[in-house]
């Protein structure tokens, strides 16, 4: 028995050598830091220039002219579209910061109820909110215009500004200049009592026309959207150096953030989720984020999913101008997945350490105790979490284990995420 | 420096496929002992190691929740019987040296075969689906590392990385050999996100194309434990025995399964595809 056990030690602790040496063999020898072929892979898919053009999208026949992004980029900065002439969408999508606000709720009319998403790489996403009730960079920014807590305004009321303000341009852009004759002052499908029967009370023609000014409105400020876009960062030159074999190169990112990046594509799983060139797969996870009232928790995707299936707005409804066939995402929608209840939209990871505080309702102050919560992988309040809880035994998830150097390495490495954001002057 | 490369060697697709099954015995098993239903728990560990044995981890592990039953109920000869079999199953196991269908306790011999119970054989049957035989032609070196980290594998944390046998051919009889199904990828490789079709050819198993077949699609990551981002569908048949595969979507790189469910004049079967989504950008300029 002894001899065996000593026996089966040498063996292992031999074939330990050989694999050293194996795993030896790998180093292409010029990087300062190595990596496998799967991870350089990994890697260099991250890289922002992989995002590539940003996709057009088709139910927007207006979002690549310049006169419409002009005309966009006066709709997004006008107070004047909001109940009490103080809340545009740049209020809460500050140019000067991020495109967000920095606060825990967006801010307009009243306070909000989940953290303001920023503008840039939007209209790489498929849907928008971080519950994904919107399928369009368009249809997206029609949605605050209406709603009581952000600029309180209803549609008639909007449309008529725009059309009395804007003239010229809106003809530039988009041709004809709806006749609308005598409109209610007040009405709207999503308002008040009175501003939904009010708008009941006109006849579908005018509705019509009226929403497709509406729908216009929001077509502009994509085409102006679509020209803010997140810059280059450290991260990526130093992944450029990886995948290109420059050792000197990786010299952007420290020991620190490099042990922070491979915790990022390891046992910190990270990349499951954070993946591409905008570090996000554009998808929807419940990770047991605590609501801000337990007693009345955010039901996520759950909720996005009836409202984008049932907007009007949506790709394949008649302001769009895709055809059918062009509206994938909506053809072969994933509809029916329990893991949707509390499920939330993945952000980008990009400029991460530029906008405190964190998740959809702004739950955590900074990276240091985002990361910690997903070290911690508690259960979900509702729902059920995806990431398997400490002592669970999950078929498919291991569960994250993360010490405390751990969680500091991946947040250094969430700093050099950080570049410039492009914008139009 | 050890990190992930011998993992690569370690992990199988099997051994990714199988680990469900025998996690919910091990639950099962637990279950049952909470419940004071000891011969029952037994059991239950006895079918986790006839699922788990051709996979190192699993058959260490089932070893190891073997000795600690033992241990808490006193069972001394079962624990000495756990005690040898489990640095034997962590050394002999990437060997392929396993008797197959042994329960793995000490009543009965470790080097018996056994008879598979019928619904572990199609539990084994699904999870060997598109794998390669376990002893191929396996290097020597391959072993060695193999063998010496068996026992440290369960140790290391981390992502699964991607098994070494994986079959990606895209042209294959289907499960139960009803049919030969082939999936077409688009002529340009798709970007990670992009929206794109594929296209399915459907024969029967002598070659003939099949007509008016109908599918249901499904698939996923499963090293991520996540499946398809969006809902495919085989939308029409383009000609006789070649359908359309449209809304197909991989939102990241990697190894994906794509399975098909098949409902056609022959009667019912499935099959299951493994393709590897790279980044095509990247392919030739990094690896060395």
């Amino acid at each position: 028995m002894n001899m065996r056990v000593i026996g089966i030690a040498a063996a292992a602790a031999a074939a330990l050598a050989v694999s050293a040496w194996a795993a030896e063999d790998w180093k292409p020898g010029l990087l300062r830091d190595t990596w496998s072929a799967q991870e350089v892979s990994t890697i260099a898919s991250m890289r922002l220039k992989e995002a590539g053009q940003r996709p057009a999208d088709a139910s927007n026949a207006y979002e690549q002219r310049p006169d419409a992004a002009a005309f966009g980029q006066a709709l997004f900065n006008d107070t004047r579209l909001s109940k009490n002439g103080l809340v545009a969408c740049v209020s809460c999508h500050d140019a000067r910061n991020q495109f967000e606000d920095g606060r825990q709720f967006g801010k307009g009319i009243a306070t909000g109820k989940r953290r303001t998403m920023p503008v840039m790489g939007a209209s790489h996403s498929p849907f928008l909110f971080w519950d994904g009730r919107k399928d369009s960079a368009w249809s997206q920014a029609l949605g605050p215009f209406e709603d009581a807590a952000e600029h309180g305004g209803n549609r008639t009321r909007l449309v008529k500004l725009v059309l009395a303000q804007y003239q010229k341009p809106y003809r530039q852009v988009f041709g004809t200049v709806p006749e609308l004759g005598e409109l209610p002052d007040d009405a709207s499908p999503n308002g008040t009592q009175a501003e939904r029967a009010a708008w009941a009370a006109l006849a579908p023609a005018t509705r019509n026309s009226v929403n497709r000014v509406f729908a216009n409105m929001g077509k502009a400020i994509a085409a102006y959207e679509r020209r803010i876009s997140y810059g280059e960062s450290r991260f990526d030159q130093y992944a450029q150096a990886t995948a290109s074999g420059d050792g000197p190169g990786q010299d952007a990112l420290t020991g620190q953030e490099v042990r922070g990046l491979r915790l990022f594509l390891t046992k910190g799983q990270c990349v499951t989720c954070h993946s591409g060139p905008l570090l996000t797969d554009h998808a929807f996870h419940n990770t047991g984020v605590p609501p801000i009232d337990p007693a009345n928790p955010d039901r996520g995707r759950v909720e996005g999913l009836k409202k984008l299936l049932g907007d009007e707005f949506n790709c394949l409804g008649p302001y769009s101008d895709a055809k059918p066939e062009q509206c994938g995402e909506l053809q072969y929608l994933r509809a029916d997945e329990p893991a949707q209840l509390a499920a939330f939209r993945t952000p980008s990871l990009r400029n991460v350490a530029a906008r405190p505080p964190y998740m959809h309702a702004g739950q955590f102050a900074t990276l240091d105790e985002v990361v910690q919560h997903y070290a911690a992988s508690p259960k979900a309040v509702i729902g059920r979490s995806e990431l398997a809880q400490p002592g669970e035994k999950h078929t498919h998830r291991q569960t994250i284990r993360l010490s405390a150097d751990d969680v500091k390495d991946l947040t250094a490495f969430m700093g050099t995420l950080t570049g410039p954001v492009n914008q139009p002057r | 420096m050890l990190r992930n490369q011998p993992l690569e060697y370690l992990v199988t697709t099997f051994a990714i496929r199988i680990q469900p099954s025998v996690q919910k015995e091990l639950a099962a098993a637990d279950a049952a002992e909470a419940r004071g239903h000891f011969a029952t728990s037994f059991q239950h560990l006895e079918r986790a190691h006839v699922l788990g044995q051709a996979a190192t981890t699993e058959h260490v592990r089932v070893h190891w929740r073997m000795l600690r039953f033992a241990l808490r109920n006193s069972l001394h000869g079962q624990a000495c019987g756990q005690l040898w079999r489990l640095p034997a199953a962590s050394v002999f196991t990437p060997l392929g040296l396993v008797p197959h269908g042994n329960t793995g306790g000490a009543d009965v011999s470790g080097f018996r075969r056994l008879p598979v119970p019928n619904d572990l054989k199609q539990a084994l049957d699904a999870a060997r689906v598109g794998c390669t035989p376990a002893l191929g032609h396996i290097s020597l070196r391959k072993l060695t590392i193999s063998a010496a980290l068996a026992a440290l594998a369960t140790l290391i944390a981390g992502c699964v990385t991607q098994p070494k046998d994986l079959d990606l051919a895209l042209d294959k009889k289907s499960a139960s050999n009803v049919y030969r199904v082939a999936l077409v990828p688009p002529a340009q490789a798709p970007a990670i996100n992009q929206m794109h079709s594929w296209k399915v050819k459907l024969a029967t198993s002598d070659g003939m194309p099949v007509h008016g077949a109908s599918f249901v699609v499904d698939g996923g990551m499963p090293q991520h434990g996540h499946g398809l981002p969006t809902e495919p569908r085989v939308t029409r048949e383009l000609e006789v025995g070649t359908y359309a595969l449209d809304g197909m979507k991989f939102s990241m790189t990697g190894w994906w399964e794509v399975k098909l469910t098949i409902q056609g004049p022959q009667g019912a079967d499935q099959v299951t595809f493994n393709t590897i989504v790279n980044n095509p950008a990247v392919r030739t300029a990094s690896v060395p």
